[in-house]
């Protein structure tokens, strides 16, 4: 019993480290049915530009850079390419953000190397931690209360501002909100420039917490994926509650499960929620509604 | 050479039948399979199975079976157990949703789990390493690699052809109508009184033995059924193909892969012809790839070969 | 607008000349074609390409070194890279090219992920090649008349592993090697090995690369019965992941760690760093403590003068290409059969031990026995192409320390107790 908790413990870490990233894919579904998969590839950015500045400039600077650099890019892939895919087959998009990634991707390899980087973190910031049968360090509850705090903020955007209630309406009924007086395109692209900063803090926490390298993002895209799709696509709540699902029953499936088996569990729960509930486990309200 | 160019045709013969079966589950049906390479790695390891001589396996080498049957009998097999394979998942594509986005997540994890299975599990076909010395039929009469290479490729760009006559045959019958008008439209075509999941089943198994089929005929390129031949990347370039190609229409899924994969993946002298360094070259050409799908799927969404208006489905368009 | 015109036809022009190149390309270049030509196919992009650009590195410190020696038989030798991804398609195409369009002297590699889908066609062509990658299904297919394998197999590894972990007392060990290419290869020669020299095994983890998390995995393997070592095999990246989740766990201190090659890597230091001063770690690599080592690390050094050690594999590199160029020097031509029928006296005693290109070149050329002990073993190969050698002990740490060696003969002796 107390193993399980441990493992439960462990889950919950996996899953908030992959809760900001699943937030960020989620936002993009949001505006025109758009699953980016070159997200995998913002992750992997916001942790190179971590490690760039990482000792040469002041903390909130190297976050706010490691926020920064993915939102442009997010921002230049809807300006230049996805806004003209709405409306079209689910996969013509997909193809496009694959493209996307396969160039992302190569551009860091050109840039940094493929080599493993680290980003120096103070020792006492790793020390272990007890309490009963969990386990964590110092670090990982920092960034396990960042990353809340950023949901929460994320949240908070959505739901109680004047720009979340802009940022709805132009996901859910684009042309009226148009005829209503909001720049559907200005909001959408500040929709992209948030999910792209999510994705990059999402990625700075990964470096921080493990290592940069160039595979960071694309192989955590698919338990990303499933995580989103689990909690319900377009559902900020439902792709935290996703993450953290997908993160639970991962380590806690060790216990019966191969490890070498591990990462097909996140696939297969995510083929049996589709198979029940095919719309995810929390209702989508940032869904475009279909004629 | 002319050695590069007989893998070279025989690789995009591989990938134009892929793109064929693909098309008839796309272009005709709306069903978005991004499983291609589990039914391609299906097919190659069922041959595997069925074919291989237990007493020709080298010590090192373990599987749950091997039947040693004749290559037309092996064939045979294959393609139904990948058919059968195709109509379960299509039943539980059809007990969970009919969002294409579902059909493409679906399909992926297939594909992952198999890959998984067969990478990691040593007792299924003998793991990471594969089975080596896969019986190539008539390879006493062709000889070693450099002739059975033209051989391949003569027959699968001959199956490539026959496949897309076959598309195009298909297209044209009431059933191809009936599916395309099903992605168009799918409660008009309810009204006219069809199942729509009779038309999507077929749609998928027809496409995905098509790529069963591909995947049992690998083995008489490399003689060796090993996952490295069954990553991602493959229904990445399958995709790729038929979005350069041209979506819907029989040859398209043929022209793309000529581009892709016969030029933009093989036709690696021109870049290497100027000076950049050997580190940067291969980034630019697998970035290269990326650019060239955006762009299609940006400025010339038809593909390179437009699919022509039919008169008998002007009840949509 | 004057400069854009002229930039456009300055463009067209390079396109013409790029097109022309293409078509003209093989015949111009087996025109001119003087010095030895080398073909890597190694994979420079995807999931791996981490392999291929260190992999890249030793080539490149080699090729350096030869032609600073005045190349093979008096002209500069060449490299021409064909990317492998990863995949069996690309590596099918990349060998074919290499072959069939460059015409290569001599192939290295591919890696092991990729070797065994061309394998045939690289022996049915004849052409010399050297393959990277220590996994067991090699040990009876690479044949040695035109194709070798210069460091170790997992075959000959494992036991020599089982063997260290007796010889430190170690009498209790878990295993813990990555899902795909460690456990098939590794784990499968460790377990039996440890067995018949009185070892048990508390636990087998098989670890799926590239998680975001190891703590389940870590949790199993510092479980009761709590293992006296672990032996251990991960690629960098994912062991970085593995060792953070590692330091989570105070047991991690009452543990010895016993790695391979893998552990001595400049990535592998940088993946340990966190945990550097916790762990104690003690690999086991095919890196021979002498001066075969030394001349590859100066080499590298002078190349790569900010890394602290060799990247993962390129030593493997560096004998491959210093083999071949012998090879083709003693044979004095670059025809591939007269390659290949040097290797085995260049890469075996007798003869007189040296260390490089440069220092074995003269040697050579005055008609001298020569026998090239390498940067990752003595590179002494038997009938078969397989090469059978004794092995470096390191103290990983911070840095890379020397801490004895296990001599062939002992790793024979483990071997014998296994067939016991």
């Amino acid at each position: 019993m107390e193993d399980a908790l441990t493992r439960l413990g462990f889950g919950l870490l996996t899953g908030t480290a992959i809760a900001v990233p699943a937030v960020a894919m989620t936002l993009m579904w949001t505006s025109g049915r758009i699953l980016n998969l070159a997200i995998g590839e913002l992750v992997t950015l916001g942790a190179y530009v971590t490690y760039a500045l990482w000792g040469i400039a002041p903390l909130p600077l190297v976050i706010a850079a490691a926020a920064a650099v993915p939102a442009v890019v997010a921002c230049l892939m809807y300006a230049a390419v996805f806004r003209f895919l709405k409306g079209r087959e689910v996969f013509v998009p997909l193809i496009a953000s694959i493209g996307m990634a396969f160039m992302l991707n190569n551009l860091v390899i050109a840039v940094w190397g493929t080599g493993i980087e680290r980003v120096a973190v103070p020792a006492a910031l790793n020390a272990s931690v007890r309490f009963g049968p969990f386990m964590a360090t110092p670090l990982l509850l920092f960034l396990a209360a960042g990353a809340a705090l950023v949901v929460a903020g994320v949240a908070l955007l959505l739901y109680r501002t004047d720009f979340g209630l802009r940022a709805r309406a132009a996901s859910q009924h684009g042309d009226l909100a148009e005829v209503s007086g909001i720049a559907a395109f200005q909001v959408t692209l500040a929709v992209w420039a948030l999910a792209g900063a999510l994705a990059g803090l999402g990625g700075a926490a990964l470096g921080i917490s493990a290592s940069v390298t160039p595979t960071l993002g694309a192989t955590l895209l698919l338990i990303i994926a499933a995580a989103v799709v689990v909690g319900g696509l377009g559902s900020p709540a439902g792709a935290v509650l996703g993450a953290l699902l997908v993160g639970v029953t991962t380590e806690l499936s060790t216990i019966w499960v191969n490890a070498a088996l591990k990462p097909a569990v996140a696939f297969v729960l995510m083929a049996v929620i589709l198979l029940f509930r095919s719309g995810g486990l929390v209702r989508a309200d940032l869904e475009p509604r279909h004629a | 050479m002319l050695e590069l160019l007989w893998v070279s045709v025989a690789l995009v013969g591989y990938f134009a039948l892929l793109a064929i079966g693909l098309n008839v589950q796309q272009g005709l049906a709306g069903l978005s399979n991004f499983g291609i390479v589990g039914f391609f790695a299906l097919g190659a390891y069922a041959m595997a199975v069925f074919t291989k001589d237990p007493a020709a396996l080298s010590i090192t080498e373990t599987m749950f079976a091997a039947l040693d049957l004749p290559f037309p009998l092996a064939l045979l097999l294959t393609g139904l157990v990948g058919a059968l394979v195709a109509w379960l998942l299509a039943r539980i594509l059809d007990a969970s949703s009919l969002d294409p986005l579902f059909v493409a997540v679906l399909t992926l994890v297939f594909a992952e789990v198999l890959f998984l299975v067969f990478s990691t599990q040593k007792g299924v076909v003998n793991g990471f390493n594969g089975v080596r010395g896969i019986h190539r039929p008539l390879a006493g009469q062709v000889g070693g690699f450099a002739g059975y290479d033209r051989f391949l490729a003569i027959l699968l760009l001959a199956l490539g052809l026959l496949a897309a006559a076959g598309y195009r045959y298909l297209a044209a019958t009431p059933y191809g109508r009936a599916l395309r008008a099903m992605r168009d439209d799918p409660d008009a075509v309810e009204a006219f009184g069809y199942d729509i999941r009779h038309l999507r089943t077929g749609a998928f198994v027809l496409g995905s033995t098509v790529m069963v089929v591909a995947g049992a005929l690998w083995p008489m390129l490399t003689t060796v059924v090993e996952p490295s031949a069954f990553r991602f990347e493959v229904t990445m370039l399958v995709w790729a193909s038929l979005v350069v190609g041209g979506l819907g229409n029989a040859l398209g899924p043929l022209i793309g892969a000529v581009l892709l994969v016969g030029l933009v993946q093989n036709g690696s002298r021109l870049i290497e012809a100027s000076e950049l360094s050997v580190r940067l070259v291969p980034l630019i050409k697998a970035g290269g790839i990326g650019l060239i799908l955006i762009l299609f799927v940006l400025l010339r969404p038809e593909g390179v070969w437009r699919e022509r208006p039919r008169k008998l489905s002007n009840y949509r368009r | 607008m004057n400069l854009r015109v002229e930039g456009l036809r300055a463009l067209r022009l390079g396109g013409l000349a790029a097109v022309a190149a293409c078509f003209a390309g093989p015949s111009a270049m087996a025109a001119n074609a003087s010095g030895m030509q080398f073909g890597a196919a190694i994979p420079m992009t995807g999931r791996i390409a981490f392999v291929g650009e260190n992999l890249l590195k030793g080539a490149q410190v080699a090729l350096a070194g030869i032609n600073g020696a005045g190349g093979v038989l008096g002209a500069d030798a060449r490299l021409t890279v064909e990317d492998t991804k990863g995949d069996a398609q690309s590596a099918t195409v990349a060998i074919t090219t290499l072959i069939g369009v460059d015409h290569v002297n001599a192939l290295l590699g591919p890696t092991s992920a990729t070797v065994m889908s061309v394998i045939d066609r690289v022996q049915e062509s004849g052409t010399p090649a050297v393959f990277i990658g220590s996994t067991a299904a090699l040990d009876r297919t690479v044949k040695g008349r035109s194709s070798w394998r210069l460091s170790h197999s997992d075959s000959d590894f494992g036991p020599a592993m089982a063997l260290l972990a007796i010889r430190n007392g170690y009498k209790t060990c878990a295993v813990a090697v990555d899902s795909l290419e460690g456990a098939q290869s590794l784990k499968v020669t460790i377990v039996p090995a440890f067995k018949a020299l009185g070892g048990s095994i508390s636990r087998t983890l098989e670890l799926a690369p590239d998680q975001a998390s190891y703590r389940s995995e870590l949790l199993d393997l510092f479980a009761d019965p709590m293992p006296q070592c672990v032996f251990f095999e991960m690629s960098p990246d994912s062991a970085a992941q593995f060792w953070q989740n590692a330091g989570e766990f105070p047991a991690l201190d009452k543990v010895a760690f016993l790695g391979s090659d893998f552990a001595i890597s400049g990535d592998a230091l940088k993946a340990m760093k966190p945990v550097a001063d916790r762990v104690k770690m003690i690999a086991l690599a095919s890196a021979p403590i002498g001066p075969g080592r030394d001349a590859f690390k100066t080499a590298y050094a002078a190349t790569y003068p900010e890394e602290t050690e060799p990247a993962l594999y390129s030593d493997f590199m560096w004998d491959a290409v210093n083999v071949l160029a012998l090879a083709a020097q003693k044979a004095g031509s670059l025809d591939a059969a007269a390659i290949s029928g040097q290797v085995d006296a260049i890469a075996n005693p007798p003869g007189r031990a040296c260390h490089s290109f440069a220092e074995c070149k003269p040697l050579v050329e005055a008609g001298e026995d020569v026998n090239f002990e390498g940067a990752a073993g003595t590179n002494d190969v038997d009938e078969t192409g397989n090469a059978h050698t004794g092995y470096g002990i390191f103290d990983v740490g911070r840095t890379v320390e020397p801490a004895g060696v296990l001599t062939a003969a002992d790793v024979n002796g483990a071997l014998a107790s296994l067939r016991d």
